[in-house]
């Protein structure tokens, strides 16, 4: 977990400002299990078919499954497609 | 992605030990990645923009990678193909234009829906007012023609001209024009229509004004629509009827010079061709005419290519050289030729339906020529009707 700050905390617990944009942290978003959106990514680690590790903030984001591909990508943001299995998050 | 169509995409495969690395370090500088496929160990396969593509050359030297191009596709790899092959652009290009050059052309004119007049004298009238094959659409008014061919026929009351590709249409729709009425109600006299005696006066309608035997002259009244009493009262006006026979005359004289002059030819013949091309004549056989006299007698041909005329015509000029030549006739033989050069002259002049009572045919030498005169004297119908105003 990253560090937590005085401000940062105040910012987030009582104005209600979204936490991933304050600590920088990854969305993950999942859409059944088909199709996952991660913003704020760090670079791949590893990529098959059958897994993929992302670097992030918080550690490594490891998702497996089957024929899984990555639909788009760029600095921010990672599409990935595929039958997915599960996520782990590796600190 | 979309957009990525129309600029041109690049799959390209890349294998080395470590391919995430490419990745990363691709994504870093801002490359747009998209449907990565892990392949095999070593290998995966992306695609990207193809402006993007000469900036894989830095990264897969870092990362040890060798870089191959599966697939291309797109526009802007279309354009550079094509780019390559500027002939077959020329050649398209060219193509096309004829195409809109000749369609923008009318080949031919169509006319329909008329039954009374005819097909072409609405094509003569369409081509004065304008529309012609091988002119341009652009350069023909069909509001103006329609116009004007419409103002020409009575007879016509709707015209339609519309394009069919390279056809013109010209859908005309008639009028029945009513029939004039041929009115027996209006006064009218019955006059003579050229001097003559009388031979017999029938009158249906109206009152005779001649009698058998009298001299007629052009324009007098024979049978009178003015009904008049013994004190000379108008009773009443009528339409006038009755057949006036008159006995009338045909002349004609002849003048036959007995040192008879003719013409003959003599059998040369000269020629001289040409073509000509747009008003301009083009001389293909010339000679050297150098006959005193001559007639000359011209042909010209069109020349065509499956029954379409083009616009370029053959001359032909033929040169027949001529003599003069004198006979000296007899009396008789002059008085021959004027007897048939006189009759040939009054058949001419007289009317079909006249019956022929009389011929006389005098002759009189007068110095070295001789005048015939021949006479006819025919029995024809003199009335016609004239309007009482």
């Amino acid at each position: 977990m990253v560090k937590k700050s005085f401000i940062k905390e105040i910012l987030t617990d009582n104005l209600d400002m979204p936490r991933d944009v304050i600590y920088n942290l990854p969305l993950i978003t999942l859409i059944g299990d088909s199709e996952i959106h991660i913003e704020n990514h760090k670079g791949i680690i590893e990529y098959g078919s059958e897994i993929l590790r992302l670097n992030t903030n918080i550690g490594i984001i490891k998702i497996y499954g089957k024929n899984i591909t990555i639909k788009e990508i760029s600095k921010e943001e990672i599409m990935i497609n595929g039958e997915i299995g599960g996520i782990d998050i590796i600190k | 992605m979309s957009n990525n169509i129309l600029n041109g995409v690049v799959t390209v495969s890349i294998s080395g030990l470590n391919p995430e690395k490419f990745i990363n370090m691709a994504v870093n500088q801002g490359i747009l990645i998209w449907n990565i496929q892990r392949e095999s160990m070593t290998t995966i396969i992306f695609n990207i923009k193809k402006a993007d593509f000469n900036r894989l050359k830095n990264i897969s030297k870092k990362t040890k990678c060798r870089v191959r191009i599966k697939q291309k596709y797109g526009l802007e790899f279309l354009i550079d193909k094509l780019k390559k092959r500027k002939s077959l652009i020329i050649g398209a290009s060219i193509f096309i234009f004829i195409i809109v050059f000749l369609s923008s052309i009318i080949w031919s004119i169509d006319i329909s829906g008329n039954n009374k007049i005819e097909s072409y004298k609405i094509y003569e009238a369409v081509k004065d007012a304008g529309l012609k094959e091988g002119k341009f659409k652009k350069d023909i008014k069909l509001r103006e023609i329609e116009k004007k061919v419409l103002n020409k026929f009575d007879e016509i009351s709707v015209i339609k001209i519309s394009y069919d590709g390279t056809m013109a249409k010209v859908e005309v729709v008639e009028r029945d024009i009513p029939p004039l009425i041929y009115s027996n109600q209006e006064p009218i006299n019955i006059v003579a229509s050229k001097d003559g005696i009388i031979l017999n006066v029938y009158a249906y309608k109206g009152q005779k004004q001649v009698s058998e035997g009298d001299f007629v002259k052009k324009g007098q009244v024979l049978i009178s629509g003015t009904v008049l009493d013994n004190e000379n009262n108008v009773l009443e006006q009528v339409h006038s009827m009755g057949m006036i026979n008159a006995k009338t005359w045909y002349e004609d004289i002849s003048k036959v010079p007995l040192n008879y002059k003719y013409e003959e030819r003599t059998g040369k013949v000269k020629k001289k061709a040409y073509i000509m091309f747009f008003n301009k004549k083009l001389c293909i056989k010339n000679s050297n005419i150098d006959f005193k006299k001559y007639d000359k007698i011209e042909e010209k041909n069109v020349l065509n290519i499956n029954s379409y005329e083009l616009p370029v015509y053959k001359i032909s000029e033929y040169y027949f050289e001529k003599e003069e030549k004198y006979k000296i006739l007899t009396e008789e033989e002059a008085f021959k030729i004027g007897t048939e050069k006189a009759e040939g002259e009054l058949l001419k002049a007289m009317p079909a339906n006249v019956k022929v009572l009389d011929k006389k045919i005098e002759k009189e030498l007068n110095g070295d020529t001789l005048n015939v005169r021949i006479l006819y004297i025919v029995e024809e119908n003199i009335g016609i009707e004239e309007k009482i105003f």
